[in-house]
């Protein structure tokens, strides 16, 4: 079988860094605003706590298997 | 927090705080669900119909995960901002006034209210099988006077019963105001 001029699997993993790098971002920083939503205009504090602990924590699994699955490339 | 927000008078007590029917958020939810299990029946739909598109040699597992997290990571920032439209989204009846909160978008809030003695009109509004097995609908509060306004709530629930609270909030406002001792006029 022929070989490719370029490398395809190099050009995904780095298309793939930066979605992550780019969707880490609008993570972060999605999770900031949500969050000052819930504290300011929130009924309870506890409520507040819960949502930005399980937005953080699912969040961060799911970073994790995409940073996992780069690295696996 | 919300109570802050909605600054309260001396002698002002919330009566209940509204939010939509839980079918409202589940609607929305459902949505977010199917999208994120739809790549996976493509995925089996694909494998299993041998379809000629060729996936397993030229496209590696960890591609396809990494893929699939980006998607799920999405619906999980989407998931969220559909609740915090539906949490922020709240109808507080007081003894006084009724203050309407509408979270539209992240940065769009809209707060209105009005003093329960310039309530002049409520409909509840109940459409569809659903909605009357569920029992949620929509109500429009209509203020008296020149610059008369409508109050519109989409999807509460058990509307009459929020209907009949807050006549009878409007009622006993009502009555305070007619009875209460009117200052003596000097002579």
């Amino acid at each position: 079988m022929q070989s490719m001029p370029f490398d395809l699997t190099y050009i995904y993993t780095i298309g793939l860094e930066g979605l992550f790098y780019l969707m880490l971002l609008i993570f972060t920083i999605n999770g900031a605003f949500l969050g000052y939503h819930w504290y300011a205009y929130g009924e309870k504090k506890s409520t507040a706590t819960i949502a930005l602990a399980t937005y953080l924590s699912g969040g961060a699994i799911l970073l994790l298997l995409i940073a996992g699955s780069i690295s696996l490339m | 927090m919300l109570t802050e927000k909605i600054q309260l008078e001396s002698d002002e007590i919330i009566l209940i705080h509204v939010r939509k029917h839980w079918f409202m958020l589940f609607t929305q939810i459902f949505g977010v669900f199917f999208a994120a299990i739809f790549p996976i029946i493509v995925y089996f739909v694909i494998t299993h119909l041998n379809l000629p598109i060729v996936i397993t040699d030229f496209i590696k597992w960890q591609f396809v995960t990494g893929l699939y997290s980006f998607w799920l990571l999405i619906l999980w920032i989407a998931l969220f901002s559909i609740w915090t439209n539906y949490y922020l989204d709240v109808w507080t009846v007081t003894n006084k006034r009724v203050v309407a909160i509408d979270q539209l978008g992240l940065f769009r809030r809209k707060t209105s209210s009005f003093r329960l003695e310039r309530l002049q009109d409520i409909t509840v509004e109940v459409n569809g099988i659903i909605a009357t097995f569920l029992d949620y609908g929509s109500i429009r509060a209509q203020t008296a006077g020149a610059d008369s306004i409508e109050f519109i709530a989409l999807g509460l629930p058990h509307p009459r019963e929020f209907k009949a609270l807050i006549l009878r909030a409007a009622d006993e406002t009502t009555f305070k105001s007619n009875t209460a001792p009117t200052p003596q006029s000097e002579v």
